[in-house]
């Protein structure tokens, strides 16, 4: 177009340089702006304009968090280093029941009760790149109320001075309930400990006081058919015997009560067990007393098990009993010790072939006093499963029943947690939860 | 001569057991006398003195129920066990309770011997037979002090 010189061209082409200077700056003081709103350093511009300065505020970039902020239901505020109100919420202020005008500008300490003025300066404490912190305090409002909350606080950036921003949410209603809780676990655990100490001297009586009289009945019924048995005859002595026969057998209900009640309050010691070498044992008790009884007896070999040995003795000697006793009207009788895994838990079992148990009844089974079959037909006290089912629990154990009319039963059982019954079997569901899911 | 002053205390307080425990001891033709004491003050009284008959011998076996009237069993073999006088006497624990704490207190309170009072009127008056045999023939006490 023109070759530059010392012509009006010239001062043409400085004054477009200038320009072009100018038009760079502006360019970077746009840049910057951008940047700063960008990242959020200015939320609100001044633009000089031929009618003079005018301010362009950020609108739409903080309404909604200042809505946000407005609508929540926890207490939001934040502070200054030193601990004062700079901004706070409506929540805060119906919280603290004072205006939000008084709240502002305030000291925060004012609204925190005295004995927790150390946990709210341990909560500011920013120490290295903790700048955060929370925990519960109690806050005492305008108008005189304990509130508990929950507090969050953060230490801004930097650019805005290291003020605070918190949060607070009221848990006065959580905390009341809580210890309304623990005022009702303690009261019940107080209950259940006096209950526990009636229990203990209900049968130290029991024990005691209901057997003397039965001493007396047998006692004087013998001496009766000693001194006057002659002039009795037959039907008189037939029923002195009866008389005689059940002195003793309600000593044994309440020997076997007294043994149910006093399996709970022992204290469970674990040790290693044969269990193999300790069914022989119990077996050959049984078989010395039922010398008449011949009854097929296997048992398997290698069974151990980490258990308290008096509880584990009892439930074998029950279990062995009852299968002694229901296979006394079956040719051929059998009895079966044994142990399967499931779970990775060990699970015993007593099978025999006797008259066995009709699953439709399984649910009484394992109850105190609950029977299956008539006195006349298996006498028993309906004791002996409860106290099996007792001692198994004890160990954190389980214990189910399988059974057939005439053709036997198996009743297994766990010594440690983990084992399921199969929802099929006959159960003790005492301590088995009715969430849990049956395999 | 000496085997007639050998007597024997039942501390008992119930009356059928007292009867049936002597009955037991006539059944094995037991010519002993049997002092019954019927609570445990009573026990004490007689053992004490206090009741007018300090020179009465002491008994060669005291047979003590646990659960008596005014004063306990177990209270009344401590008192047997701290005084000069009596703490050689051998004591036998014939109760009904068969719970472990009573067997265990009752040793550690210096009890000789613990049984347990059976049902069975035959088991029962076995048991008091060999407890008349064992205490009175077999056993020797201590030499009274003086």
């Amino acid at each position: 177009m023109s070759v530059s010189g010392d012509s009006p061209d010239g001062d043409a082409a400085r004054t477009a340089v200038e320009f072009v200077d100018e038009l760079r700056a502006r360019l970077a003081e746009a840049e910057e702006t951008l940047r700063a709103i960008r990242s959020g350093e200015v939320d609100a511009l001044v633009v000089s304009t031929t009618e003079g300065d005018r301010v362009f505020t950020l609108h739409g970039a903080d309404e909604p968090y200042r809505i946000m902020l407005e609508q929540m239901s926890e207490g939001a505020a934040s502070l200054s280093p030193d601990g004062v109100l700079l901004y706070a919420n409506r929540r805060l202020a119906e919280m603290f029941a004072v205006s939000l005008s008084t709240l502002v500008g305030s000291p925060f300490e004012r609204f925190v009760a005295h004995e927790d003025r150390d946990r709210l300066a341990n909560l500011f404490a920013s120490s290295g790149d903790e700048t955060r912190g929370s925990g519960e305090l109690t806050f005492l409002s305008g108008d005189g109320r304990r509130i508990e909350a929950h507090v969050s606080v953060t230490q801004l950036p930097e650019a805005t001075g290291q003020a605070w921003s918190m949060v607070a949410t009221d848990i006065t209603e959580r905390v009341r309930m809580e210890e309304e809780l623990e005022r009702r676990v303690r009261q019940r655990t107080a209950d259940l400990e006096a209950a526990n100490k009636e229990l203990e001297a209900f049968s130290y009586s029991v024990s005691h006081d209901l057997r003397a009289p039965l001493r007396a009945i047998d006692g004087f019924s013998k001496a009766l058919l000693e001194a006057y048995g002659d002039q009795l005859g037959e039907d008189g002595r037939h029923d002195l015997h009866r008389v005689r026969a059940n002195a003793v057998r309600m000593g044994n209900l309440i020997d076997d009560i007294l043994q149910l009640s006093r399996l709970s309050r022992r204290r469970l010691e674990r040790v290693p067990i044969d269990m193999s070498g300790l069914a022989r044992e119990v077996i050959d008790e049984l078989s010395d007393s039922e010398a008449a009884r011949v009854v097929d007896v296997e048992i398997v070999d290698g069974l151990f098990a980490e258990a308290d040995p008096e509880l584990v003795r009892t439930i074998l000697q029950n279990l062995f009993a009852n299968a002694y006793k229901f296979t006394s009207k079956t040719t051929c009788p059998r009895v079966c010790f044994g142990a399967v895994e499931q779970n990775g838990v060990v699970v015993y079992f007593v099978a025999d072939n006797g008259v066995g148990f009709d699953m439709a009844h399984g649910e009484g089974l394992f109850r105190p006093f609950h029977r299956l079959h008539r006195q006349t037909e298996f006498p028993g006290d309906g004791i002996g499963l409860a106290t099996v089912a007792r001692a198994v629990h004890r160990h954190g154990g389980v214990i189910w029943a399988h059974g057939a009319v005439n053709e036997g039963a198996t009743f297994h059982f766990s010594l440690t947690p983990g084992a399921r019954p199969p929802a099929s079997a006959a159960t003790s569901d005492t301590t088995i939860p009715k969430w849990q899911p049956t395999s | 001569m000496i085997d007639d002053l050998k007597r024997v205390l039942l501390v008992e307080d119930d009356a059928d057991d007292e009867e049936l425990t002597l009955r037991g001891f006539k059944r094995i033709n037991l010519e002993n006398p049997v002092d019954v004491a019927r609570d445990g003050q009573e026990a004490l009284d007689y053992l004490f003195g206090s009741d007018g008959r300090a020179s009465r011998p002491l008994p060669v076996v005291v047979l003590l129920d646990l659960k008596l009237p005014r004063i306990g069993g177990l209270e009344v073999l401590k008192r047997i066990r701290s005084e000069e006088r009596t703490h050689r006497v051998p004591v036998v624990i014939l109760t009904s309770s068969s719970e472990d704490r009573d067997i265990i207190d009752g040793y550690d309170s210096g009890a000789n011997s613990y049984v347990r009072k059976p049902i069975q009127f035959d088991e029962f008056a076995t048991a008091i037979a060999q407890l008349g045999m064992y205490w009175l023939m077999i056993n020797s006490p201590a030499p009274p002090a003086d």
